[in-house]
């Protein structure tokens, strides 16, 4: 357990997954800071800052970042992503480090790729479903993300297509089941393919109704929940084990505000104890202890689950 | 003192809407029964999933 004398961490954002972010550090004994966005200047003083507010976050990050302040961004908006992917180099200057996409996806699925490829000699697909929403804004980000386009990654080719196409039946584990699942606009096939270059196809899918589909055009009619129910997250690795095809799948069934803010804070933790290189990094990402960052997940009470059969 | 300028019951666009209406209701009768008859022909979809999920704890 690390003292709470030790330099503090900041979060910013009082909502859902700020206040999970904030009990898991809590249990451990962290001491951690909490303001809402206008009053994020008030964190230049912390070691780690998790950015655990809605999207976007790369203006923040980029703030932060020319303070000598190291960042975990939980944003899983595409743009929000790709520019923040582009402030390597500042991070690099500014030798700090920068841990994006430390949600549940993108975030513990790049954990549990990194996980998984060991059961292989080489993995070339991986595909990614997810269910369920966290906070609010969580909420509204997703219903924005299936009117948008959606990227993956196939045989060495970015590709684009409409979101909220290519419907397939994806089995969460229990209770979520079977699930619906359509593509939409998700920055996970980027940091995918920045864990594994030699991967050939990468996609990533959430599940949605008919009438997600059809009122991901229109402005939210009415306002979400307060946090989403129970979610679901399942990744498939396809690769070669012993000289044959071979497929693992993996997944959790939980509340995913609270697999985010237990991913956010133990990259947070990780960023403070180990000497993880100055720039941006991702879940999966060789340079990133996601071993220690996965075992810390699980602690929380966070179970993966296998699929084992055909 | 002559004709009735204006009749109080009986409006000049009164049968064309009527007639509006009734298509209206024709169409989605029709669709209606089209999408009863396809809901009840359809091959069920049997999956083929054999297996399930199990608890796993991360081995270093």
């Amino acid at each position: 357990m690390l003292s709470s004398s030790t330099p503090t961490i900041g979060i910013v954002g009082t909502g859902v997954v700020g206040s999970r972010v904030l009990l898991h550090l809590s249990s451990l004994g962290i001491a951690a800071k909490v303001v809402s966005h206008a009053r994020a200047t008030e964190l230049f003083d912390c070691d780690v800052v998790i950015l655990a507010h809605g999207t976007p976050h790369a203006q923040l990050v980029s703030t932060f970042v020319a303070q000598g302040v190291s960042v975990v961004s939980v944003s899983d908006e595409l743009a929000d992503v790709i520019a923040m992917i582009e402030l390597h180099d500042q991070a690099v200057k500014r030798n700090v480090s920068v841990i994006i996409g430390a949600a549940c996806v993108p975030g513990l699925s790049g954990l549990l790729v990194n996980h998984v490829t060991r059961a292989f000699e080489s993995i070339d697909e991986v595909h990614v479903a997810v269910h369920g929403t966290g906070g609010p804004r969580c909420a509204r980000q997703r219903h924005d993300a299936l009117a948008g386009v959606s990227i993956g990654w196939h045989e060495g080719e970015w590709i684009q297509r409409p979101a909220g196409s290519g419907r397939e039946l994806c089995w969460f584990p229990d209770p979520v089941g079977a699930r619906d699942c359509y593509r939409y606009a998700s920055p996970e096939p980027i940091l995918l393919q920045r864990i594994e270059p030699a991967l050939h196809r990468i996609t990533a899918r959430v599940s949605a109704t008919r009438r997600d589909r059809l009122t991901a055009r229109f402005p939210m009619l009415a306002p979400p929940h307060a946090e989403g129910g129970i979610g679901g997250l399942r990744v498939e690795v396809r690769g070669v084990r012993n000289q044959r095809r071979h497929v693992e799948i993996v997944g959790v069934a939980e509340r995913l505000a609270s697999v985010t803010g237990a991913v956010a804070a133990q990259s947070a933790i990780a960023v403070r104890t180990h000497s993880l290189a100055s720039g941006v990094h991702n879940l999966g990402q060789a340079s990133v202890p996601n071993a220690d960052i996965l075992d810390g997940v699980i602690a929380t009470g966070v179970t993966l689950h296998q699929f084992v059969g055909q | 003192m002559g004709s009735i300028p204006f009749s109080p019951t009986t409006f000049p666009n009164e049968e064309t809407t009527m007639k509006f209406i009734r298509q209206v209701l024709l169409a989605l009768s029709i669709a209606a029964a089209v999408a009863a008859v396809l809901r009840t022909k359809s091959t069920p979809v049997i999956t083929s999933e054999q297996g399930g999920w199990r608890e796993v704890t991360p081995q270093r």
